[in-house]
């Protein structure tokens, strides 16, 4: 089913997040229309705040595949990149940000269980941006060039 | 949808013929088999549970193939959310195509009457063997020895597909994995071959395969006595002047010498030959000696779960001599002063520390000395027992024994 994106000036844009606790039928729904709800807005990546469920969950779809991370963590955060940022909660909009061009997080899946991966370029970018939103952080708050976007 | 008939072809393989599961599901035409191995795996894992859900709703045992038919389709509708009426229909449309037909009724009216609010598992340690799939008698030693922790023992999940890395892991830390004490090997939730496994960029070896090697002391000379497939043999040339790998079966062999030539180890001897017969060739010929004896395979359940099949106390006790043989004909190929490793993917005590006492009663020249490992493990009297809820899903022992000047 699809959601709802909340645009910025909504609150739960803004709370910092509660960790999931149980990984349940519940969960694997939010995830399944997050991800229904990404196809059709044909972004990178969506956190579970923007479709006003302040849990700490997001997905992010890249080139590398599609990925879902429950309570993520950033291990290691190296290097720096700097570009382009948009944000389907701050819709018209795109600036530039700094981030790490590389990062290593811990998360769970769907059903619980723990893992790593490290991620660097685009890929990084998407991770830590979306991480932001479970702590009310938008790319907004970071970028230090933000234009109108052209499309 | 020929899944059900996919599904029958392997459990036959396995419950009636006694094959492997692996070898079973290898002998499947190529082609898409996701459903098929899903059922085979949920109806081996729930062998226990099934079996129970057929003394529950049948008045008299089946035969052994409708018995097959009915665990497929319990397993579709309880453990693949297949509705029933299709997984009876497909059932149903087995039992003709196997030639079962006149079964067709019968196996009808059970899927329909099937109730799984009725099936009562029983209290205590044979619900955990129900639960777990693991024979009675190992889950009551288990029980005995480490009291409510059997419970996530014997429970345990396999944790994904473990890969020692030799080169190139950077390319794959991007897909979700889980680290281990050993920065090489990592657990992926899906692992992909490539081209890498080829050029021997990495290979599937288990972490409890490679937290044994762990425990073995370099050496200029060692011999891997029980070595096929070959991935010990392979590791420990890393760590070694030479390797001898030897195993009783010439099939088996021929997967040492690939597996070496594919991970380019080159100071590896390998030896078609019986260790627990006396080679005098190798009296005292070496630094160290692994045996890495035939076991029961009990700790490694959760990525094999055929294996609590036809497993009986009595099976384990013939292993056991087996197992005694080959260590106390390879203690014989130990120089003085060097170490002898006796290791299983057992946790059961008396394929594991029980004959390790034996051989040290029977042999003082031989004393147990103290090992590590990075791999969370149990200290048992003689060696290491690294357990499936602690180590990642393995169940493996090890043990560590030094040979007099």
């Amino acid at each position: 089913m699809l959601r709802e994106i909340l645009q910025v000036g909504s609150p739960v844009l803004r709370q910092k997040c509660a960790p999931v606790t149980r990984f349940d039928g519940e969960l694997c729904e939010l995830l399944d229309d997050m991800r229904e709800t990404l196809e059709k807005a044909d972004g990178a990546g969506l956190a579970a705040p923007q479709v006003g469920v302040p849990i700490r969950a997001v997905i992010v779809s890249v080139e590398e595949g599609f990925f879902e991370f429950i309570n993520p963590v950033f291990v290691w955060q190296k290097g720096e990149q700097y570009g382009a940022e948009g944000c389907l909660s701050v819709r018209g909009k795109a600036g530039k940000v700094r981030r790490p061009s590389k990062v290593k997080i811990v998360f769970r899946d769907r059903n619980g269980d723990k893992y790593s991966l490290v991620a660097r370029d685009f890929f990084a970018r998407a991770i830590c941006h979306e991480l932001d939103h479970l702590d009310g952080i938008l790319y907004t708050d970071k970028a230090d060039e933000i234009r109108d976007a052209e499309d | 949808m020929n899944a059900f008939l996919d599904a029958y072809r392997v459990l036959s393989r396995v419950l009636k013929e006694g094959a492997r599961l692996k070898l079973a599901l290898s002998e499947l035409p190529a082609g898409e088999h996701g459903l098929t191995v899903k059922l085979v795996y949920s109806a081996l894992e729930h062998e226990g549970y099934l079996s129970l859900c057929l003394k529950t709703f049948a008045k008299k045992t089946p035969p052994a193939s409708v018995r097959i038919i009915l665990k497929i389709a319990l397993s579709a509708m309880l453990f693949a959310d297949m509705p029933r009426p299709v997984s009876v229909n497909e059932a149903v449309e087995l039992c003709k195509t196997v030639g079962k037909g006149s079964a067709a009724g019968f196996v009808n009216a059970f899927l329909r009457a099937f109730d799984e609010s009725k099936v009562a598992v029983p209290e205590g340690l044979e619900g955990l063997a129900v639960e777990s799939n693991f024979p009675l008698f190992a889950v009551e030693e288990i029980a005995a020895r480490y009291g409510a922790r059997a419970r996530d023992i014997l429970l345990a999940k396999s944790s994904g597909v473990s890969v020692r890395f030799v080169r190139g892991m950077e390319r794959y830390l991007g897909l979700p994995h889980k680290d281990t004490p050993f920065e090489r090997v990592k657990i992926f939730a899906n692992f992909t071959r490539d081209g890498g496994f080829s050029r021997g960029d990495y290979t599937f070896q288990s972490i409890g395969s490679v937290a044994v090697c762990s425990v073995v002391e370099p050496c200029a000379r060692l011999l891997d006595a029980c070595a096929a497939p070959g991935g010990k043999s392979v590791l420990l040339a890393e760590k070694c002047g030479q390797v001898v790998a030897c195993d009783v079966h010439a099939h088996r062999v021929r997967l040492i010498e690939s597996y070496a030539r594919r991970m380019g180890a080159e100071n590896i001897r390998i030896e078609e030959g019986d260790s627990a017969r006396f080679e005098p060739a190798f009296d005292c010929a070496f630094d160290g000696v692994l045996c890495d004896v035939p076991c029961s395979g009990l700790g490694t359940v959760a990525e094999n779960p055929d294996l609590p099949q036809n497993k009986t106390k009595e099976s384990v006790a013939a292993l056991g001599k087996l197992q005694t043989a080959i260590l106390e004909n390879c203690s014989r190929y130990v120089r003085p002063g060097g170490l002898l490793y006796y290791a299983t993917c057992s946790i059961l005590e008396e394929e594991n520390d029980g004959i390790v006492r034996a051989h040290l009663e029977a042999h003082p020249e031989f004393s147990a000395e103290a090992a590590d490992c990075p791999l969370p493990h149990e200290k048992t009297r003689y060696g290491l027992q690294f357990l499936p809820d602690t180590a990642f899903g393995a169940g493996f022992y090890v043990s560590k024994m030094r040979r007099s000047e």
